[in-house]
């Protein structure tokens, strides 16, 4: 559910939401049947939308509640819609903020507001770190400092004019700028159109020998129309498959199970299957339900949030201690896997719709996302989106000291991703690069 | 026992505002210097101005302070600096006859009604026992009282200056420093910074070739900083421009274990914003040259400032590396290059008014506050002045926030941020600076000055009328309709893209290479108006796009800025902040909401608790009321 409050909630609503009725002639606090259009007039999904007039709401506000039918991949569109049109993410607690400060929360829990704020700020700020720790926020860094660069470059003209520093042109300093916008931009493509769509998902097989791994791919092909085979070669090498599942192409890639009393070659076949662990997507995990753990792969599943772990044939357990049996194995390994467990029988066909649904639930929620992927974190997608309204606003200017200014904000959307100012790092800056003063 | 309502210590850039607006706005004052002769004093560069810090002065003048007249009165050279960056960065800057600046200032201060002006040095401040002012004691153990009192000590206490291997205790310029008021006040539990600062050498002109060296001549014709200044008709005095060499740099190089920079004989925090020529070569080691500009110190002396050359070198090293440049190879010293440390408070102590809040009626103004520069000095100064007076006539104070004024930035950046060096003015500080123009100024500010009592009536009503003028003549030329057939002609002689149908003389003037006066051509209905309101007319068309772009920025900030936050508020007991923030509300006790968020240490979450918090207590007040 995505709900918008404040003043100007009708009208992003009205940009966004097409129903029989006109938005203007919804009646207040009733439920309508639409659909939500992007820019282009494409739907993205269709919704229940709530309309209610302030001051009968929460936050004594007029406010709009949008209840999707798509899973988080769509409401996440919706949401980059509704930004586009003018709303804003909330900060930690605003819908409460709101409600306190309009009134309609009691005085009593004025305190409850005020933890409230702060954890889950915390939250968002562990959540975001954990959305871009690493190369991407490395990058973000980096093209920020760029920015700091140019900006103190034309300050540094325009603070010391007499001083011979090396002047600046607008046009020198547009071109940067929009240079700066065309790679932020990559940041903000949505991985989950630009690459599983255009790309498919790669999804390695992993585990031991006779676990089940080629029946696994086997049964997929059967089931789904096969684009591709690759599965002529020696065994020992990884075998791929693309099938479309549902219209999503998926590339398997089957480690050949190497299990040897020779060290030497286990080692080999280990380290292939960490490769195709590391090159692909997501992985599916088989094991035998009878022996799980045996294997050594195990222990390189790191990176388990993109992992699907299959408990096959169930078929050999005896019938009567089956159901107990399986309910142990899962209870065991949910620490791991959470609910991405699914103990089956490949031999007898069962699974196999199953498995891929995880999958394609993996990449609606987002959880399953590209080694380069973009940033997913849809406050820090708006910074970014600003920054390049404010770098691409510098084709307008006219005088280098316009330019600074839309530079400065840009700088300062990026900073607000990286937690610096940039009023303090410019000034900085201009006296760690440029030698001036009297 | 002599009584006054302010008293003013120091007579420097500072202090001669502070003096004026107490007296000027009715207020029995009184201003305190070490020495008469140094009122007014420009120990380092002779010019007022530059970047951002002519935009101060402007801002001054346009408040009813002085800096800017007696500017305009004793200036020898005047630029227009920036002129290709853009109108928010045109800056003003004059060199200035020193000796000259001092008299015509001294003699308004003589002159002016409420004021007196007294030779003593303060040696400590009295207070009641509720930490408020009573007044002052001078050296001639003499307690002067008085309903408040401004420290604007400039660089003068516990200063001391050092020049090469050598220190003495001392003020800028020969003058005797003041060694107790910091100590006295220290141990009243107010805390000191120590800064440090530095100035070039005086040399002999006639010791140098200025033949070799670049010309550097005045703007004509010269626009004036006071908004009251007619014009300005003088015969300009040129700068000089040369270079450091190699050779400069190898004597420095050489010698470098004999500056106290760099042997650690200086304990105070240097400024980035004059570096010495020590820092320069040892920072940017493969820059070939530095420039030297020679400045003249007035018309009735041969001394020249050396700007660029700054140092705290000994003497012997000093001479050697000034010889080696181009045109100065048998320069005459006059005056040594020094570096000076003295006392400074921590600006973070004080109101955003600049009164210290733990010390009722004690204010601080200028480098005392650890600023650097007489534009910062004399900002400071006049704002302090208004708030003593406001103060005792139990008036609101007079505060200019980030978006009104680049006072506002100046003041509000040292008493939110503190600053750990001398903190210079800079364009980049302000964020609103294309409403913020050197140009403009005294249509943000004079009515202000008009209701304080700064300005006088009759300036009052010329200012209206200029306002009067450039606001019929924007409209007028957003209205004017102007067809193909008489502006395609004038729009193809200047190279510029022929309009399709009718359209209005501002959209014309909106673009690029079109001036106000190239309309007179397609316009006969012009009306006669004055360079500067033409100008007005000109920036305010041109730039509308980017100039409602800032106001609408300006409503965002302005939002927070409105939530004040009480004085006495305990924010260690507000559960939801952060302990971080908590101790930084709690020493620098912004006024409003906006503040506190500028506050390094105080995240946007905090700044919504605090929200929070007040709305609640805005509501138990209520319901007790009930």
């Amino acid at each position: 559910m995505i709900r918008i409050s404040g003043s100007n909630a009708f009208s992003v609503a009205e940009s966004m939401f097409k129903s029989k009725t006109p938005f203007k002639d919804i009646k207040s606090h009733t439920v309508t049947y639409g659909h939500i259009q992007d820019k282009k007039g494409n739907t993205l999904d269709n919704v229940l939308l709530l309309k209610m007039k302030a001051p009968k709401t929460y936050t004594k506000e007029d406010t709009v509640e949008i209840h999707c039918h798509g899973g988080l991949y769509v409401t996440r569109k919706i949401l980059a819609l509704a930004y586009a049109f003018g709303a804003a993410p909330a900060q930690p607690g605003e819908f409460t903020k709101r409600a306190f400060i309009n009134g309609s929360i009691d005085l009593m829990e004025a305190e409850a507001v005020m933890d409230l704020i702060n954890s889950q700020a915390e939250d968002a700020y562990k959540e975001a770190l954990s959305q871009i720790k690493g190369e991407k926020s490395l990058q973000i860094k980096s093209i920020r400092s760029e920015l700091i660069d140019l900006i103190s470059h034309i300050m540094v003209v325009m603070e010391y004019p007499e001083y011979d520093t090396e002047k600046i042109t607008v046009k020198q300093a547009q071109d940067k700028a929009l240079n700066i916008a065309d790679r932020l931009k990559v940041f903000v493509e949505d991985f989950n159109e630009r690459r599983i769509i255009r790309e498919g998902l790669t999804v390695a097989v992993i585990g031991d020998v006779n676990v089940g791994k080629s029946t696994f791919i086997n049964r997929a092909c059967g089931q789904n129309r096969v684009i591709v085979t690759d599965i002529a070669g020696t065994t020992r090498d990884i075998v791929e498959v693309k099938i479309d599942v549902k219209g999503l192409c998926v590339t398997l890639k089957d480690t050949a199970g190497i299990r040897s009393t020779d060290n030497e070659i286990e080692k080999i076949g280990i380290e292939k299957a960490k490769q195709a662990i590391e090159q692909s997507d997501a992985v599916i995990y088989i094991a035998d339900i009878n022996q799980p753990y045996k294997d050594e792969i195990f222990h390189y599943l790191r990176d388990r949030d993109k992992v699907v772990c299959v408990l096959n044939k169930t078929d050999l357990i005896q019938e009567k201690d089956r159901e107990k049996h399986i309910e142990s194995m899962e209870k065991e390994l949910r620490k791991l896997f959470k609910d991405r467990i699914i103990a089956c029988s490949l031999d007898k066909k069962e699974g196999i719709n199953e498995i891929f649904d995880k999958f394609l639930d993996m990449v609606n929620a987002g959880s399953i996302r590209s080694k380069d992927s973009a940033i997913t974190n849809e406050r820090h997608k708006k910074h970014i989106l600003d920054a390049i309204t404010n770098l691409e606003n510098t084709k307008e200017g006219s005088f280098i000291d316009m330019l600074s200014i839309d530079l400065t904000a840009a700088a300062e959307d990026l900073g607000k991703i990286t937690g610096e100012t940039a009023s303090a790092d410019i000034i900085d800056r201009i006296f760690e690069k440029f030698c001036i003063g009297k | 026992m002599k009584q006054y309502d302010v008293i003013v210590v120091g007579a420097g850039h500072a202090g001669c505002e502070a003096a004026l607006a107490g007296a000027r706005m009715g207020l029995k004052t009184a201003i305190f210097t070490l020495n008469l002769d140094s009122i007014a004093n420009m120990p380092c560069n002779p010019s007022i101005g530059g970047t951002a810090k002519g935009h101060l002065v402007r801002e001054i003048d346009a408040l009813g302070g002085q800096i800017g007249k007696c500017a305009d009165a004793t200036l020898i050279q005047s630029k227009m600096l920036n002129k290709s960056g853009g109108p928010a960065v045109y800056s003003l800057r004059a060199q200035i006859d020193r000796r000259q600046y001092q008299t015509v200032m001294k003699h308004i201060l003589e002159k002016q009604e409420n004021l007196d002006i007294r030779q003593y040095e303060v040696t400590d401040v009295v207070f009641d026992n509720d930490n408020r002012v009573t007044g002052v004691v001078t050296n001639t153990d003499v307690i002067i009282s008085a309903k408040a009192v401004i420290i604007a000590t400039g660089t003068y206490m516990k200063s001391r200056i050092i020049i090469g291997d050598m220190s003495y205790e001392g003020g800028p310029d020969g003058f005797f420093p003041a060694n107790k008021l910091s100590l006295n006040l220290e141990k009243k539990g107010i805390i000191l910074r120590r800064f440090k600062t530095g100035t070039p050498a005086r040399v002999h002109k006639n010791s140098i070739d200025l033949s070799k060296m670049s010309v550097q001549d005045g703007d004509e014709p010269i626009v004036p900083f006071s908004f009251e200044t007619d014009k300005i008709e003088i015969d300009q005095i040129p700068c000089y421009l040369t270079y450091t060499n190699e050779k400069t740099h190898d004597i420095i190089r050489r010698n470098l274990d004999r500056s106290p920079l760099y042997s650690g004989k200086i304990s105070g925090t240097g400024v980035r914003y004059c570096p010495s020529i020590e820092d320069k070569i040892v920072k940017f080691a493969d820059k070939e040259r530095h420039q030297v500009f020679l400045e003249p110190m007035g018309l009735m002396t041969d001394e020249m400032y050396v700007q660029g050359m700054s140092s705290s070198m000994p003497e012997d090293v000093q001479e050697e590396m000034y010889k080696s440049i181009e045109g100065m190879e048998n320069v005459v010293f006059m005056r040594s290059a020094y570096a000076i440390e003295y006392d400074c408070f921590d600006p973070l102590q004080l109101l955003p008014t600049l009164e210290f809040k733990k010390f009722p009626g004690l204010y601080s103004a200028g480098q005392s506050n650890g600023s650097s520069g007489y534009e910062e000095a004399a900002a400071q100064g006049i704002m302090a002045g208004i708030n003593a007076v406001l103060k005792i006539k139990k008036r609101q104070p007079f505060v200019l926030d980030r978006s009104e004024a680049y006072i506002g930035v100046l003041i509000d950046d040292l008493v939110t941020k503190g600053t750990n060096e001398p903190y210079r003015m800079m364009t980049s500080r302000a964020e609103y600076r294309l409403l913020l123009r050197q140009d403009n100024a005294d249509e943000r500010l004079t009515p202000k000055g008009y209701e304080l009592g700064l300005i006088g009536k009759e300036r009052y009503t010329r200012f209206l009328s200029k306002m009067g003028n450039i606001e019929k003549e924007t409209d007028r030329l957003k209205k004017k309709n102007i067809s193909p057939k008489i502006i395609n002609p004038f729009l193809e002689k200047r190279n510029q893209q022929p309009v399709n149908s009718g359209t209005t003389e501002a959209a014309i003037l909106k673009r690029e290479g079109i001036g106000y006066e190239d309309l007179y051509e397609i316009d006969s209905e012009m009306p006669e108006l004055t360079k500067e309101e033409k100008e007005q007319v000109e920036i305010k068309i041109k730039y509308e796009g980017y100039i409602e772009k800032q106001q609408r920025q300006v409503e965002q900030f302005k939002k927070m800025e409105k939530v004040l936050l009480p004085e006495d508020i305990e924010y260690k007991k507000i559960k939801g902040l952060r302990n971080e923030a908590q101790q930084k509300l709690d020493s620098v006790k912004p006024v409003s909401l906006g503040m506190a968020g500028r506050i390094s240490g105080v995240s946007p979450a905090d700044v919504q608790v605090l929200y929070v918090y007040i709305e609640q207590q805005k509501r138990k007040k209520r319901k007790t009321k009930e």
